[in-house]
């Protein structure tokens, strides 16, 4: 990895096993490999989409960066300001903290989550759900914090009488502009979007969207933009990692990774999506079968089962994940001799 | 190939809650020939999915047909060379009459939203589920294999072996490996893009002259989604099928629709033909919704353009062209007053809105 100096967030290796447990004793069988050895870099200010098709272990890399699930292996190295009194940035190791520090380092992380209603407590009023990170962080101060609630919700385009009403009283729209002002109620550095857009209608879409872009600019945040949605992520991100089978297979600015696709997969995925001008529909490859299964995967490369360029090294090695253009990672044994089809 | 099969004039379909009235369909117009597909795309609650169950008279309680025409044109005595057609007023058969049920799953097939999440659990191994049900969801307890011929059993008279040996053959067209023993499968045991392709083939076991696909492909993702597409229009060339196909991915309809409705808030607002639709939207809101998907080739971090404010309360409709206080194009004075009619503004393309309603 690239040591550079705006480098926010540095994972390297990450892996979340989770075991398979049977029987009375509870005897692990197994394990299911949800994310197996993902490796990448957010700076800051910059967006990251990690996208892939349900089970390949997206939702899990979200959660396992921050330790909401427990990593198995790997390093998240994070450059905070919350841990000195003086504000002075330090790269700490996030699975290696001590409750404490770990609690001190989440101000500046912040999490924004897929399902608008089941995030928010429904006894809640909007006003305590957006004050709530501050008192656990002990933060909350009159008058200053009234009028910090205030300027998020007008922010996120809400009222401030709208404060005082709880979550069922809104719209799914309106209900994700509250959770995004929750989770920028401490100025976080790095925001991690599950799935924040996908359960929302177009126009609403496209709305939020915006908002998340402007708040960006605005607050300089760094977003993991976590998708399915290959057109949404091309629209928000800078760079572009797509994952299949709890494995990062190719990884390259967004620009590049749509118009010249380096691993077959992500060149699956591109031809699949369908298009709204009729007649730009591009040939679809169709993939065999369905997404191979992390409890038991496939020997060698993960994808070859329906890959169609697979050849019988496919079915032996497993493919390194390496660079083979400047900042454009992937991991197929024929990257360079494969001509793939963009967008 | 251009006999008219269903015609859907003037329904209006009214939600009596406590509040008041919800008109969910207000006044919807289409007609749809044999072998032809149709989309209709809207946002959520724009009356999209309760116009479809209006045809096979399922609308949930409170709802009610409150007007208007369903015309099923219906084939009797079909034998290659002669037939006779039979026009049934749908809106006037009782939701549980011999004869809808003979239609519904019968001639008109229907496959919804990701059938797992529709599951009750309470459903118990019976054989009394009724057709109704085993329509539109998979029951868990039970083979696949014995779904399928139930609908089969159900609409055809043929034995128990007959049936089944249908079942394993329907398996077979929708792509399921190993049919023989996926028979014996319970839903548990597939993936989401299999359990679609069993809904799709207890759809089809009766040949159906008509599909209803409600959002089929929404909780899939994209490669399952291109093979079910795939295999939609695969079966509607092999047995001249007409396909409603209801959705708000502007991009699957685009390749599977022959022409396109598109509502809000229980209005048709704009019907053209899937070209001219995507090439020269007319009503704005059909423009707003184009231009709002992040649409993959485009270029990155640009701005999209959305459609301004939410989708107004359905118990307070405002006055006028009901997208007015949303529309870029609103003309004060007049969108707010006068309620637009429909107007042909092209060869098969027609819209409702004030701004064609001078020339």
């Amino acid at each position: 990895m690239t040591s550079l100096n705006n480098v926010l967030l540095d994972v390297r290796h990450l892996k979340k096993y989770f075991p398979i447990q049977t029987g009375l004793l509870r005897r692990t069988m197994g394990y299911v490999k949800a994310v197996d050895d993902i490796s990448f870099v957010v700076r800051e200010g910059e967006t990251l989409g990690l996208v892939g098709e349900s089970g390949c272990g997206k939702t899990t890399a979200g959660r396992a960066l921050i330790r909401l699930y427990e990593p198995t292996a790997g390093e998240v190295w994070f450059n905070t300001r919350a841990l000195s009194a003086d504000g002075t940035p330090e790269t700490v190791n996030l699975l290696e903290l001590q409750p404490q520090a770990l609690k001190a380092v989440r101000l500046e992380i912040a999490m924004i989550f897929q399902d608008p209603i089941n995030s928010l407590n429904p006894r809640m009023t909007v006003a305590d759900i957006i004050a709530e990170p501050l008192h656990i962080h002990s933060r909350y101060r009159q008058p200053e914090s009234e009028e910090l609630i205030v300027r998020l919700i007008e922010r996120v385009g809400l009222r401030p009488d709208h404060l005082r009403r709880y979550p069922h009283e809104f719209s799914g729209g309106q209900r994700q502009r509250i959770g995004i002002a929750r989770a920028l109620a401490l100025h976080p550095r790095l925001v991690i979007c599950d799935e924040s857009v996908s359960a929302l209608d177009v126009s609403i879409r496209a709305q939020t969207l915006n908002l998340l872009q402007d708040l960006q600019d605005e607050f300089q945040l760094a977003y993991v933009f976590i998708a399915h949605d290959l057109g949404v992520v091309q629209h928000i991100s800078d760079r572009v990692a797509v994952m299949y089978v709890g494995k990062m297979v190719e990884l390259a600015e967004a620009e590049e990774l749509y118009n010249l696709p380096l691993h077959p997969y992500t060149e699956a995925l591109l031809s699949a999506v369908p298009r709204t001008d009729p007649g730009s529909q591009p040939e679809r490859i169709v993939m065999q079968g369905d997404v191979a299964d992390p409890a038991n995967p496939p020997g060698g490369c993960y994808f070859h089962p329906r890959c169609r360029y697979a050849k019988e090294i496919c079915k032996q090695t497993t493919p390194e994940f390496r660079e083979v253009k400047p900042g454009h990672f992937v991991s197929c044994h024929f990257a360079e001799e494969l001509q793939l089809r963009g967008v | 190939m251009s006999e008219t099969l269903l015609e859907v004039k003037d329904l209006r379909v009214q939600f009596q809650v406590r509040e008041g009235v919800v008109q969910a369909v207000d006044g919807l117009s289409f007609d749809l020939k044999r072998g032809q597909t149709l989309g209709v795309i809207g946002e959520s609650g724009c009356g999209k999915s309760i116009s479809a169950r209006a045809i096979l008279q399922m609308i949930p309680r409170p709802g009610k047909i409150v007007g208007g025409e369903i015309l099923y044109h219906r084939r009797q005595n079909f034998n290659g060379t002669s037939e006779t057609i039979e026009v049934v007023n749908i809106t006037q058969l009782k939701p549980d009459s011999a004869l809808i049920r003979e239609i519904r799953g019968g001639e008109i097939g229907m496959i919804f939203q990701e059938p797992m999440s529709s599951l009750t659990p309470v459903y118990s191994a019976g054989y009394h589920i009724g057709e109704a049900t085993s329509l539109h969801r998979l029951t868990p307890v039970r083979k696949i294999g014995d779904q399928i011929a139930e609908t089969i059993a159900a609409h055809k008279k043929v034995t128990k072996q007959e049936a089944r040996a249908l079942a394993v053959e329907m398996l077979r067209k929708v792509g399921i490996p190993n049919p023989e023993q996926r028979v014996n499968s319970y839903p548990h045991q597939l993936s989401g893009g299999q359990r679609q392709r069993v809904m799709i083939a207890i759809a089809l076991s009766c040949q159906p002259a008509m599909l209803i696909a409600d959002e089929p492909t929404t909780a899939l993702d994209v490669s399952i989604e291109a093979q079910i597409l795939d295999l939609m229009r695969e079966l509607q060339s092999s047995i001249e099928m007409a396909i409603l196909f209801i959705t708000h991915n502007l991009g699957a309809v685009a390749g599977m629709a022959d022409e396109i409705v598109v509502m809000y808030m229980g209005k048709c607002v704009e019907r053209a033909k899937t070209a001219d639709l995507f090439r020269d939207p007319k009503h704005p809101y059909t423009r707003a919704l184009l231009q709002s998907i992040p649409e993959l080739g485009r270029k990155s971090r640009a701005r999209l353009a959305s459609i301004e404010g939410m989708v107004p309360d359905p118990l307070h409709l405002p006055t006028g062209c009901v997208f007015h206080p949303r529309c870029p194009a609103f003309m004060p004075g007049k969108c707010d007053r006068l309620a637009p009619q429909w107007k042909q503004v092209g060869d098969e393309h027609w819209v409702s809105c004030l701004l064609y309603e001078e020339q």
